[in-house]
C-alpha cells in the first residue's frame, strides 16, 4: 500500500466519530481515575483497535470491530464509582459508541450526519432512565430502577427479533 | 415491470445488534454484581439503539430503480449503474453489492457518487478472454444510519451484458455463404417483408408498425400508405457448438466453451448485421438449437441459447448430433463448427456433419495457450513439454482436416486469419 493509498484507508478508519468516541471514553476514563493513565490508554487502545479491525475485516466481520471499545468501557464501567458525573459519562460514551457504529468505513461520506438524527431515541431514553435514577437515593434503589428499565427494554428487543414483519406495514391494495 | 428481490423483504438485525445485545447483557450482569448504575446504564442506549433503528426506515420493502449501461473497449470493461430508490429511502443509506460475473476480473473499487437522488456506481472490469455474459443484478439493501438493520430492497433490474469478441468478426458479414435454398443466396429474394432495398407503397395495415407509414405519401393521397421492402439475404449459416467434456477437464474446457460461445455470439450478430439467416446449435448431450432466421429478435434468442449455455456433464455419440441437425437445418447450409478437436468424439463430430451434407469449416479454440505442467521444472524442459504439446495439437489438426478445413485458434483475441480464410473464393469460383 503507497502512501497516498494508505493515508486514504487511515481517513475511512478514523473519522470524526472516532475522534467523538475517544473524546467522550477519555472524559468517562478521567472520572473513573484509574492510577497511570492506564483507563485512558484503555479507551484509545480499544476504539483504535476496534477501527482498525472494521477496516480490515471483510464485510462480515466488520460488527467485531465493535468487540475492544465494548471491552474496554466494560472494565471502565465496573470500576466507576457511583456518583452523577460517571453515570452521565457512561451513558454518553454509550451514545458516542453508537455514532462510531454508523460511521463504517464502507457507507458514504456524511454518515456521521445522518447517524446523529438516528440517535434521538437512545438518548432520550437513557435520560429518561439516568433522570429517575436521580430522583432516587443513590445505591441500590437506582440500580434496580435501571435494571428494571433495562429488563423490559430485553423483553421488547426479543420480541421485536423474534417478529421482524412488525416494523412492516402493509401496502394500500389500491398503490 | 419486473420486481427483483434479494431473498424475504423483511427487517434483518445486523451482526452488529447482536454484539450490542449481548454486550448489555454482559454489562447489565456487571452492574448487578458490583452493585453499580453506571455498567447499567452504559447498556441502556446499546440496547435501545437497534429496537428503535428499524423505525428511522421505510415500513415495507423499498423499491430502487437500476439503469445502467456498458462501456469500453477490447479487453476493457465499464459499467455504469445508476440507481433510484422511491422517496422516502435516500440513496446514501443504500449498501449496493456488483458482483462481476464469470470470467470477468475487476480492475479496481467501484467507485459511488450520490447526485439527484441518485447513487451512481462505477465498475471497472477487465476480461481475460473473448466472452459474452449477462451482469448480474446488483446486491441492494437498505440501511439504518446506525448501520444496526438492514432490509432488501425490491429493483427494477437494467439488461446489461458484456459482449467481447474479436474486432475482426466484424468486417466477416461480407464473407459470400453458399445459396440453400433455389433463390435466396447472393441473389434478392422475392419476397418482401419489413427490411432490405425499397420495394414499393401499399395501402397500410392495422397491425404496420409508424415506421413503415410513407407519411409523405400518406400526406399526398389521403390515406395511409406504407413502404414495403424488398428483402435481401446473402445466405444461411449455422454455427455449431461443441459443448461436450473432453479430456481436458472441468476448467479448460469450460474456459474453452466460454471463448467458444462469444465467438459464434459475434458471427452471428456480424452474419445477421449483413441480412442473412443464422441459426446455432448446442451440442451437449443432446442438440439443442435455435432454427435459421434473420432480424434483432433472432439476435436475442441466439444471445439467450448461448448464455444458458454450459459444458455438458455427458457427452453424446456425434452422430447423434449430425441426425439432430437435419430437424433443425436445410443440409448444404454453410455450417462452422466449433470444436477444440483434443480426442477422437471431437473429430468425429465434423466427419459425421459433413456427411449429412453440411460444407464444414472448424474454428478450433486451441488449448496450448492453457497448458502449465504445474510441475517445478526448468525453463528449458518447460519449452520441450510446450513443443511436444504444439506437436500434438498439429497432428490433431491434421486429422481434422481430412474432413473439412481447420482454423486452429491461438490468439483468443484475433480471428484475423479465420476471416481472411472465410473470404477467400469458394472452390467453385476460384477454377473459374
Amino acid at each position: 500500500m503507497n502512501g497516498p493509498t494508505l493515508g486514504r484507508e487511515l481517513t475511512r478508519w478514523f473519522g470524526p466519530a472516532y475522534g467523538v468516541l475517544v473524546g467522550a471514553g477519555v472524559v468517562f476514563a478521567l472520572v473513573v481515575g484509574l492510577s497511570g493513565g492506564s483507563g485512558i490508554a484503555l479507551i484509545v487502545g480499544g476504539a483504535t483497535l476496534g477501527s482498525v479491525v472494521r477496516g480490515v475485516s471483510p464485510r462480515l466481520g466488520r460488527s467485531l470491530g465493535l468487540v475492544p471499545p465494548l471491552l474496554a468501557l466494560g472494565i471502565l464501567a465496573a470500576y466507576c464509582p457511583v456518583g452523577i458525573p460517571g453515570e452521565l459519562a457512561a451513558g454518553l460514551v454509550g451514545l458516542a459508541l453508537l455514532l462510531w457504529c454508523g460511521e463504517d468505513p464502507a457507507r458514504y461520506p456524511g454518515a456521521l450526519g445522518r447517524a446523529v438524527g438516528a440517535l434521538a431515541v437512545p438518548a432520550a431514553g437513557f435520560g429518561i432512565a439516568w433522570a429517575s435514577s436521580l430522583l432516587l437515593p443513590s445505591g441500590l434503589g437506582s440500580v434496580g430502577v435501571a435494571a428494571a428499565l433495562l429488563v423490559l427494554s430485553a423483553a421488547a428487543m426479543i420480541l421485536v427479533l423474534r417478529v421482524p414483519a412488525a416494523f412492516d406495514r402493509d401496502s394500500a391494495a389500491t398503490s | 415491470m419486473v420486481l427483483v428481490t434479494a431473498g424475504p423483504a423483511i427487517v434483518r438485525w445486523r451482526p452488529t445488534s447482536f454484539v450490542l445485545l449481548a454486550a448489555s447483557v454482559v454489562l447489565f450482569a456487571v452492574g448487578v454484581l458490583v452493585r453499580s448504575p453506571v455498567p447499567v446504564l452504559l447498556a441502556f442506549p446499546l440496547l435501545l439503539a437497534p429496537i428503535t433503528a428499524p423505525l428511522f426506515g421505510p415500513r415495507g420493502t423499498p423499491r430502487v430503480r437500476v439503469e445502467g449501461r456498458t462501456e469500453g473497449l477490447g479487453r476493457s470493461v465499464e459499467v455504469t449503474e445508476r440507481l433510484t430508490p422511491d422517496p422516502p429511502v435516500r440513496p446514501q443509506d443504500l449498501e449496493v453489492v456488483l458482483p462481476p460475473p464469470a470470467g470477468v476480473g475487476e480492475t479496481g473499487p467501484p467507485v459511488t457518487r450520490v447526485s439527484g437522488g441518485a447513487l451512481t456506481v462505477k465498475l471497472s472490469w477487465t476480461v481475460p478472454d473473448p466472452v459474452v455474459a449477462v451482469v448480474p443484478n446488483p446486491e441492494i439493501l437498505w440501511r439504518d444510519p446506525l448501520g444496526l438493520v438492514e432490509r432488501p430492497v425490491s429493483l427494477t433490474p437494467a439488461d446489461l451484458f458484456v459482449e467481447r469478441y474479436p474486432p475482426e468478426l466484424h468486417r466477416v458479414g461480407a464473407v459470400r455463404l453458399r445459396r440453400t435454398l433455389a433463390l435466396p443466396g447472393e441473389t434478392r429474394s422475392r419476397s418482401v417483408g419489413e427490411s432490405g432495398e425499397f420495394f414499393g407503397i401499399r395501402d397500410a395495415e392495422p397491425g404496420d408498425p409508424p415506421r413503415r407509414i410513407n407519411w409523405r405519401a400518406t400526406a399526398r393521397a389521403g390515406r395511409r400508405l406504407a413502404n414495403e421492402y424488398a428483402l435481401d439475404r446473402t445466405g444461411d449459416l449455422v454455427i455449431l457448438l461443441d459443448a461436450r467434456p473432453s479430456t481436458l477437464g472441468a476448467y479448460a474446457d469450460g474456459r474453452l466453451l466460454a471463448i467458444s460461445r462469444a465467438a459464434a455470439f459475434g458471427l452471428a450478430e456480424a452474419f445477421l448485421r449483413d441480412k442473412s439467416r443464422v441459426g446455432i446449435g448446442v451440442f451437449g448431450e443432446f442438440l439443442e438449437a435455435v432454427p435459421l432466421a434473420t432480424g434483432r429478435t433472432q439476435r436475442v434468442r441466439l444471445r439467450n441459447l448461448l448464455l444458458r449455455t454450459q459444458l455438458a456433464s455427458l457427452g453424446g455419440p456425434a452422430e447423434r448430433c449430425a441426425v439432430s441437425l437435419r430437424r433443425y437445418f436445410p443440409s448444404r447450409t454453410t455450417t462452422i463448427v466449433l470444436s477444440t478437436l483434443v480426442g477422437d468424439d471431437q473429430l468425429d463430430l465434423v466427419s459425421h456433419v459433413r456427411r449429412r451434407g453440411y460444407p464444414v469449416v472448424v474454428l478450433s479454440p486451441s488449448p496450448v495457450p492453457m497448458v502449465r505442467t504445474g510441475w517445478d521444472l526448468a525453463v528449458e524442459d518447460e519449452e520441450l513439454v510446450q513443443q511436444f504439446t504444439r506437436l500434438r495439437r498439429r497432428q490433431q489438426v491434421g486429422r481434422a482436416w481430412r474432413d473439412a478445413p481447420v482454423v486452429d485458434w491461438e490468439d483468443y483475441w484475433s480471428l484475423g486469419g479465420f476471416v481472411d480464410f472465410l473470404r477467400r473464393p469458394l472452390p467453385r469460383e476460384r477454377a473459374v
